[in-house]
This record gives C-alpha cells, structure tokens and sequence, in this order.
C-alpha cells in the first residue's frame, strides 16, 4: 500500500520535462510555423512532428543545455514549417547530392580575424538561412552531419557543401575587409 | 575575434531572429493536437528512462536526499493514519487509477489531471451501437455527459459516461465483486464484472470513459473500443 503510494508521488516528481517544455513555449512555436504557414492544422502538424522526432531521438535533445534546446526547437520548427510550405507550393527543397569531400571543420573555421561584432553580426544575418543553420547545428550544437542532414531535410553532402561554402563565405568577406582597408 | 564571441554573436542572431514570436498572441489548440502531443511525451517519457535512472543530473543527490525525507515524512503520517482508523481503507493502483478501498465499495481517482481539460471541450460516443438500441436518455454539463442507450425489446441498457478528469470520483461496488484491470484499445483501464452486467472505466488522456451495459463482458469491452470522438 505505501509503496504504491509513494510510487505516485515519485511519478509526478518525475514529471515529463518534454511536456513542460511544450507548454512554456508552444505559444511561440506556433508563431514561428504560421510566420510561413496559415493553415492551423499544417502548423499543429509541424508541431507535432518536432516534438515526435524529439520524443523518438532524445540523446541530441537531452545532451543541449536548456538555452539551447530552445534555439534548437525554434530552428527545427522554422525549418520544417518552410519545408511544408515549399512542399504545398510544389517546390521541393534544394537537394545538393554531389559528393562533396570533406575535411572535418569546427567552429574554429569560421572565426574571423578582429572584424567589428556588429559588421559579423550582419555577415552571419545575411547568410542563406540553410547554411547558417548547418554552422549552427554542426558547429555550435555539435550535431554530427548525419543529425543536422536529417534535421535540416538536406543530404549529407548537402551539408557538407553548406560547410565549404560557409567558410568561403568567411573568407571572401576577410577579403572585401581587407580590400576595404 | 576570439570564439566564444563569435559564438556569442551566432547566438544573438537567432535570439534576434526569434524574438519577434515572444510575445505571440496565445492560441487555441485544437482537442486531437493535444491528445497528439501527450501520446508524444509518453513516447518520450518512455525513451527517457535510461536518463531518470541514472545519476546524471547535477541535483540528483540532492533531490534524492528531499525524496527521501518526504518518504520518511509521508510514512510517518500514514501509519499514524492507519492506526488512528483502524485501517479501514487501503490505497493502491490499478488501471491507471489511484483506487480508494473501503469495506463495500471501491473509489477510483485517475492518477494525473495535470493539463486535462477543465471543461468537456470533446464529445465521445460509441459507433458501433448492436442493433436494437435507442437513445434513452442523454445530459451535459461543462464537466460531463450521460448517455444511456435501452432496447425495448430485451430490456438490454448501455451507459456511457464521459468525465473531466478533476472531477471525477466514481464509487464501484466491489463487495461481492472484484476490479480487474483491462486495456480498452491503447489505454490500460479497469473493468468489474457484475452479476449480470460488466463496467468499465478508463483514462484516455484527456477525460475519463466509462462505460457500463447489462451485456456479456466482450460485447461491453468492444462497445467501449468503439468510442470515437463526435464533436469538438
């Protein structure tokens, strides 16, 4: 009798963090996916398929402090809700299915030399949005490129090329900096 | 320009390019999308275990010094209690509810109403009614609904109940009989055979179900995997 009794008690102490988590920031969520989408039920599917790959795959979810697990959340949900959106226009995502190959890079990669916060703050603005999401979640999250290839609904090689063509991007504005002055 | 500020500066962008949905005004979400996402978080709390088990979490020495306070804390009154009443009533679970037993009867509570809706927002039924039956008879209120369902010919009666989950509290006789616990398509509920009828009642998430009929037990368990949902 005690014992089931405690056992109650222990289980809504292990209350589900998942579920918190929704329910701080489904309200945003929700925003964020009808930024891109207008039909409610396209956005609860979205929804509902973040949170699924979340639930089915844990460890990436798990292993991210909580400040980042939002900023993960808030990329994943932008993400497939544009892919959703491009799905009902009929336009497929761009797929880059060249085999790319790869040395493997850090965030170390795209450092940039000693250029003012705010001039790389609008350089990493005016990224494409995929390749700052594959810097993103390969280099900052730690993500390996099968996860972020996966998240992102791009191939590997995809990404990898994301990753070549994010640091040629470091480069060139190095360049025009230089160049500048 | 040194990493961390190069991290710090990718990490502002996306706080900068998902601030503007902070104050996003609340919306409503629909009745199936909410039953979608708690089935997700079972998944979830399912894969997760392996993490509660294990030790990892920074506070978990602490936590578990708090629990076992309140364990020790929680045993205490209740063998007080237990003497004080004589033990006339015992606690445990069963169906996925908290059963309350007393001499002749049998109370159940669900165990979790954290986020169940308050009001009945869902309007069950059962679809596959045998031949024969009519409406009966059919209340609601903003925390429940009766249906009862008769044939006239076999003087054969079916009820279905649909309750929020705070509210409800139900009393089963268990005197003569006992609880056994069933599973109504995905959900783990209880069942009580009676002298010539059988009842069942479960948790589905979002509401309690019950349904009771003067049938055969399988008759009655298939009439209550039949409840779909009617309305929203």
């Amino acid at each position: 009798m005690l014992g089931a009794a405690l056992e109650i008690l222990e289980d809504e102490w292990q209350r589900n963090e998942l579920e918190t988590f929704y329910k701080e920031n489904k309200k945003h969520l929700f925003a964020i996916a009808k930024k891109h989408l207008h039909n409610d039920n396209d956005i609860e599917d979205v929804i509902q398929e973040v949170f699924l790959d979340i639930a089915n795959k844990p460890d990436t979810f798990f292993s991210l402090p909580n400040q980042d697990k939002i900023r993960y959340v808030n990329v994943i949900t932008r993400n497939l809700a544009t892919d959703m959106f491009k799905l009902n226009k009929k336009n497929p995502t761009e797929e880059l299915d060249e085999d790319i190959p790869y040395d493997e890079m850090g965030f170390e990669d795209f450092v940039i030399g000693n250029a003012a916060a705010d001039l790389i703050k609008q350089f990493i603005k005016n990224l494409p949005t995929t390749q700052r999401d594959v810097i993103f979640l390969h280099c900052l999250l730690k993500l390996t490129l099968e996860e972020t290839a996966e998240k992102l609904n791009v191939s590997v090689s995809a990404v990898k090329k994301y990753l070549r063509l994010g640091r040629k991007a470091v480069s060139d504005f190095l360049q025009r900096r230089n160049d500048d002055e | 320009m040194s990493e961390s500020i190069l991290k710090k500066i990718f990490y502002e962008v996306y706080d900068d390019e998902f601030a503007e949905f902070e104050n996003a005004i609340e919306h409503e979400f629909s009745c199936t999308h909410e039953r979608n996402m708690k089935k997700i978080f079972k998944i979830y709390e399912k894969n997760t275990m392996k993490y509660h088990k294990k030790p990892i979490h920074e506070n978990s020495h602490k936590k578990s010094f708090v629990w076992s306070k309140k364990r020790i804390l929680l045993a205490a009154v209740m063998i007080f209690l237990a003497v004080l009443v004589g033990c006339a009533a015992a606690i445990y679970t069963l169906g996925g509810f908290k059963t309350d037993v007393q001499s002749d009867n049998t109370q159940l509570f669900p165990i979790d109403v954290e986020g169940c809706p308050q009001t009945i927002q869902c309007v069950y039924e059962l679809t596959e009614l045998p031949d024969g039956f009519e409406l009966l008879e059919h209340s609601k209120s903003a925390v429940n609904i009766y249906t009862a369902y008769k044939n006239i010919a076999t003087e054969q009666t079916i009820v279905l109940r649909q309750c929020v989950k705070s509210e409800f509290g139900a009393h089963y006789n268990t005197e003569p009989f006992e609880l056994e616990e069933i599973m109504i398509n995905e959900h783990v509920g209880v069942g009580l055979e009676g002298k010539d009828d059988y009842s069942l009642a479960w948790d589905n998430g979002d509401y309690i179900l019950e349904v009771s009929a003067n049938l055969t037990k399988k008759i009655t368990l298939d009439l209550a995997k039949s409840t779909k949902v009617l309305e929203k």
